[in-house]
């Protein structure tokens, strides 16, 4: 019995000292665009779980990369102030910007008035309440999230992706469309307060972007605030998964390699946008399809106590002519408030868009349906 | 396996609110998982519970998919996950994908009103138990009526009976409805099918049609 | 083609900044720009919920009757997360609300301003324990 003890004791020991000696024994590693200028400190080690995974628990609210357009040099005649001759020289190729650029363009975003703090200094609740409805933002140093293709644009579609995206529905429009809305199908599936399906639920949007990572072995749960989901992410189990169950979030298997978790999504029902608007320089209207055949790959690779660095590849190759991938760091928050979305339980949109989509095509004023409880 | 979701009272067997569904919409007679046989109502909030089943099928949350609310979400016919990490316990509930985080390090005072209210969880020996304020008094707590407002106080307790089941308890009380606490317990189950896995039940889109159904444009025929 | 320093922060804090970083919806889909409302009234209820949170308005018209209106506002989530409670804007209180009535022309309206008559404040106050002024910056 002491002699197992021993034995015991001295393997915990070997393993704590090597794994010290391995913090110890590396150096820091400098910020660099391969990094996102984020650096890892000397001697640093990953943090593990109490059964030995690395650690990666923890609230990463995706606004952190809320102001960083999803495409590089993508010109919209809608933005006011954008010169297309200045949009137009822009570098496709320039993936990060340089020092003093960002230290400009931080300059620039701390003096964005902060309207709602302003009114509630002055007393003014009202305003606060009208204003106060957007997650806080910090500019990143990358040019924009997508690094593949190395344009830094999304792919285009195929022609069966064009003739899918022409048949889809939204209460965000294409330009100088017409919205006209008859049923609850001539909405989407956001809209709709179904989803926001994938890849979309793992962009920024302008609030609720608690993103919660809970990890028990064998299991990592990624957990998202908006509508309510947690993706389930069995770690290292290779059981079989039936390709006749299709789901708005797929199905996920995730394995490690090394420190970086590696997510694999499959098992999609077709039919939500792989964009939405409210990622800057997306495509307008949320018309962007997704087909069966979706496929993403996500990497989390922590690189200190604050940072990760998250990398998402989308493929579907009946809607796409090339894959996409987006990479971008994520701060942890612990004082961030995960609170309930609950969606459809108050969800106005349909009724009241379809009730005054009648008016608007009828001349006269419709009774508004009757609210629901 | 109880029916409480139907009735958290002992009931006898019974036509169901659908009768197109026929013996699949029936209910089956089942022992309630109440303490004591009986939910002890108000007599102004039993009125309101008997109104409630009158009216169920046009006043049941879970009729358009809302929520289900604790403990509701607890005796769904539907299967639920719990991920257990050092800091947080997570619960995933296959029903409309609600999801609710229990805090164990850091204890916090719910801040909005809400449909699964705000969870806050300790050890006490083997057991786990959960307090759950802050609910927003909309969800029933079955389909036969039975509800609460938003002074609800939910005391859930879980330990294991054996590896593979587990102990439910929990202990009900709102001053606005109910003459006194009382509680509700039954055995939950290990899902033990090879690669069980909790999937999706996203039913918002399946009450679309009853929910939009007056509103939506008929297609011209 | 030289091209200046910092042309590309200027760009993107260009795009950045003259971004209307979109509310939830274009406003002008459902609300009337020709049908500007601004109404006096008494707070009956805030309702703290998504997608859209709703202040719900009692307004005594000119012939004495009352209307009540409902003014939309955003997720309450982030308002929550800056420090705004479910009692910051109690029962009770006395507002001018000013907005565009929805198209259908019933009475819902968009909140562009909300605001307390004869120069009255309502600070948020805090109704959480350790609730400090508000964060502005993360």
């Amino acid at each position: 019995m002491h002699a197992r003890n021993r034995a015991v004791t001295c393997v915990l020991s070997v393993a704590v000292f090597s794994s010290l000696a391995e913090g110890q024994a590396r150096p820091a590693i400098p910020p660099s665009e391969a990094n996102f200028f984020i650096s890892t400190p000397a001697g640093w080690v990953h943090p593990k779980t109490p059964w030995g995974e690395p650690d990666l628990q923890g609230i990463w609210p995706l606004n952190f990369a809320g102001v960083t357009p999803l495409q590089r040099c993508y010109a919209r005649q809608r933005f006011p102030g954008a010169d297309p001759e200045r949009v137009a020289a822009c570098d496709p190729h320039k993936e990060f910007l340089t020092e003093e650029e960002f230290k400009a363009l931080q300059a620039n975003a701390a003096k964005a008035p902060d309207r709602f703090a302003a009114a509630a200094q002055q007393g003014e609740a009202g305003r606060a309440f009208l204003a106060g409805i957007v997650d806080p933002m910090t500019p990143l140093r990358q040019t924009s999230l997508i690094f593949d293709p190395p344009d830094g644009k999304l792919p285009e579609m195929t022609p069966e992706g064009k003739r899918l995206a022409s048949l889809m529905k939204s209460t965000w429009a294409l330009p100088a469309e017409k919205l006209v809305f008859d049923t609850h199908l001539d909405f989407d599936l956001w809209d709709r307060c179904i989803t926001r399906g994938l890849p979309v639920s793992m962009f920024p949007f302008r609030y609720n972007n608690g993103v919660q990572i809970v990890q028990s072995p064998g299991q990592v749960v990624i957990f998202l605030e908006m509508i309510h989901d947690a993706r389930i992410v069995p770690v290292n189990d290779n059981a079989p998964i039936s390709p006749n169950i299709k789901q708005w979030m797929g199905i996920s298997r995730g394995h490690w390699e090394r420190n970086t978790l590696v997510v694999e999504t499959t098992n999609f029902r077709a039919g939500s946008s792989q964009t939405n608007t409210a990622v800057i320089a997306s495509p307008p209207g949320n018309r962007f399809p997704t087909s069966e055949q979706l496929k993403l790959t996500e990497k989390f690779t922590r690189i200190n106590d604050q940072f990760l660095i998250y990398e998402i590849k989308t493929e579907d190759p009946v809607v796409l002519t090339h894959s996409w991938t987006a990479r971008f760091p994520l701060k942890v928050d612990p004082d961030y408030k995960l609170l309930e979305y609950g969606c459809q339980e108050d969800n106005r949109v349909v009724g009241d868009w379809i009730s005054v989509s009648r008016a608007e095509r009828s001349g006269k004023a419709v009774t508004p349906p009757t609210p629901r409880q | 396996m109880t029916t409480a979701y139907w009735d958290i009272e002992d009931h006898s067997a019974q036509s169901g609110p659908v009768v197109q569904l026929g013996a699949i919409g029936a209910i089956p007679a089942g022992s309630g998982v109440t303490e004591g046989g009986s939910i002890p109502y108000k007599p102004d909030a039993l009125a309101r519970k008997k109104e409630n089943f009158a009216n169920r099928l046009k006043l049941d949350p879970e009729v358009k998919c809302y929520m289900p609310g604790v403990p509701r979400a607890t005796y769904m016919p539907y299967p639920f996950q719990i991920v257990q990490s050092p800091n947080d316990v997570l619960i995933s509930y296959a029903y409309d994908s609600a999801a609710r985080v229990i805090f164990v390090s850091k204890h916090h005072e719910a801040e909005l009103d809400t449909w699964m209210g705000t969870s806050n969880g300790k050890w006490e020996g083997d057991t786990f138990v959960v307090d759950v304020t802050g609910f927003n008094g909309r969800p029933w707590l079955d389909r036969a009526g039975n509800f609460a407002t938003d002074t609800l106080h939910v005391v859930e307790r879980y330990s294991l009976l054996d590896t593979n089941t587990l102990n439910y308890e929990a202990t009900i009380e709102d001053p606005a409805v109910f003459t006194r606490p009382w509680k509700i317990g039954f055995p939950l189950y290990r899902h033990r099918e090879k690669n069980a896995r909790l999937l999706e039940f996203k039913c918002v889109e399946f009450a679309e049609e009853l929910v939009y159904g007056d509103v939506d444009k008929k297609p011209d025929r | 083609m030289a091209r200046k320093p910092g042309f590309m922060a200027a760009a993107i804090g260009v795009l950045i900044s003259a971004l209307p970083l979109p509310a939830h919806h274009a406003f002008t889909a459902e609300f009337d720009v020709n049908r500007p409302v601004k109404l006096r009234g008494i707070v009956v209820k805030v309702d703290f919920v998504n997608p859209h949170s709703w202040i719900y308005v009692d307004v005594r018209n000119a012939d004495g009757t009352i209307s009540q209106w409902m003014v939309e506002g955003g997720s309450p989530n982030a308002l929550v997360r800056r420090g705004f409670t479910k009692n910051s804007l109690p029962k009770g209180t006395e507002v001018i609300f000013e907005g565009y009535q929805a198209k259908d022309g019933s009475n819902r309206a968009n909140g562009r301003d909300v605001t307390f008559p004869d120069g009255k404040k309502l600070f948020l106050g805090s109704s959480g324990p350790g609730e400090g002024p508000p964060d502005t910056k993360k």
